[in-house]
């Protein structure tokens, strides 16, 4: 690519810009600005190619690119947020994983958890369920988010998620516990 | 174990991360119980929705775009 391959470029561009787009909708206010974010995320890319120097993936840096665009957005959006959307109390993600009244004294379930594996494809997998899929990660404190993004919409590994976040391997594996978490408990409210 | 138990070790179950022990009594359990086999089954269908959300395709005009800055984008030792 660094030769000037477009073919090369286009492929990433194609590989990458979905996720991208997502992780950047983790951290800006609306899909306009996520959107722009990715962009100028690209267009840094392309101005930066003769100093990249392989020593991180390719990838680890075009991600890191997009965060320092997307957190510095961020930053400038929040200034925008009335105060009291700042602090919120009952934080999604804060919640125990499973509502600890589903079981009984003996540790065995009250309630039984839906198998899904009986909900038709097309019902699972449908625009709706998928937005509230969105939805439920939009809600997660940022810090929950960021790791669910990068693992899970983005398919990184644990160490390279700790590694991008500048966080320990344990609180990887807590934030991630706690944000999988959420999900799987707005999708059951949802789909029951 | 019992399943409020198993419950929390699930994700790193998932994750590869447990300890063969536990792994193994984890494995123990959700062979002979259906809710948590369940449950299971709901943490694996979350992730995949998750993963979902990843496909989009590149707007044509914004691929254009960007294809264009590239094109004129050329490598230092070609200027």
């Amino acid at each position: 690519m660094k030769a000037g391959d477009a073919a090369a470029f286009e492929a990433l561009l194609d590989r990458y810009h979905g996720p991208l787009l997502r992780v950047a909708l983790g951290y800006v206010r609306d899909r306009e600005a996520a959107e722009d974010a990715v962009q100028e995320t690209w267009l840094r890319v392309v101005a930066g190619l003769d100093r990249f120097e392989g020593r991180s993936s390719l990838k680890t840096w075009i991600f890191g690119i997009l965060l320092n665009v997307a957190r510095s957005r961020r930053r400038r959006d929040r200034r925008l947020l009335p105060f009291s959307a700042l602090f919120r109390r009952d934080e999604p993600g804060s919640e125990p994983i499973v509502d600890p009244d589903r079981f009984n004294a003996e540790g065995r379930w009250t309630s039984l958890p839906d198998n899904w594996e009986v909900l038709p494809e097309a019902r699972l997998m449908s625009r709706e369920v998928l937005d509230r899929v969105g939805a439920a990660i939009g809600e997660l404190p940022p810090t929950l988010r960021e790791v669910i993004l990068l693992r899970d919409v983005a398919g990184w590994s644990a160490e390279e998620a700790a590694s991008l976040l500048g966080i320990s391997a344990a609180n990887q594996r807590v934030r991630l516990h706690r944000a999988r978490g959420h999900v799987r408990r707005v999708l059951e409210e949802y789909l029951r | 174990m019992t399943c409020r138990q198993v419950v929390q070790l699930l994700n790193d179950y998932l994750e590869g991360m447990l300890p063969a022990a536990d792994r193994q009594r984890v494995e123990e359990h959700l062979a002979g119980c259906e809710a948590c086999a369940a449950f299971v089954g709901q943490l694996r269908a979350s992730r995949r929705l998750v993963a979902r959300l990843a496909e989009e395709e590149v707007p044509a005009s914004v691929k254009q775009e960007l294809l264009t800055a590239f094109r004129n984008w050329r490598p230092a030792g070609l200027r």
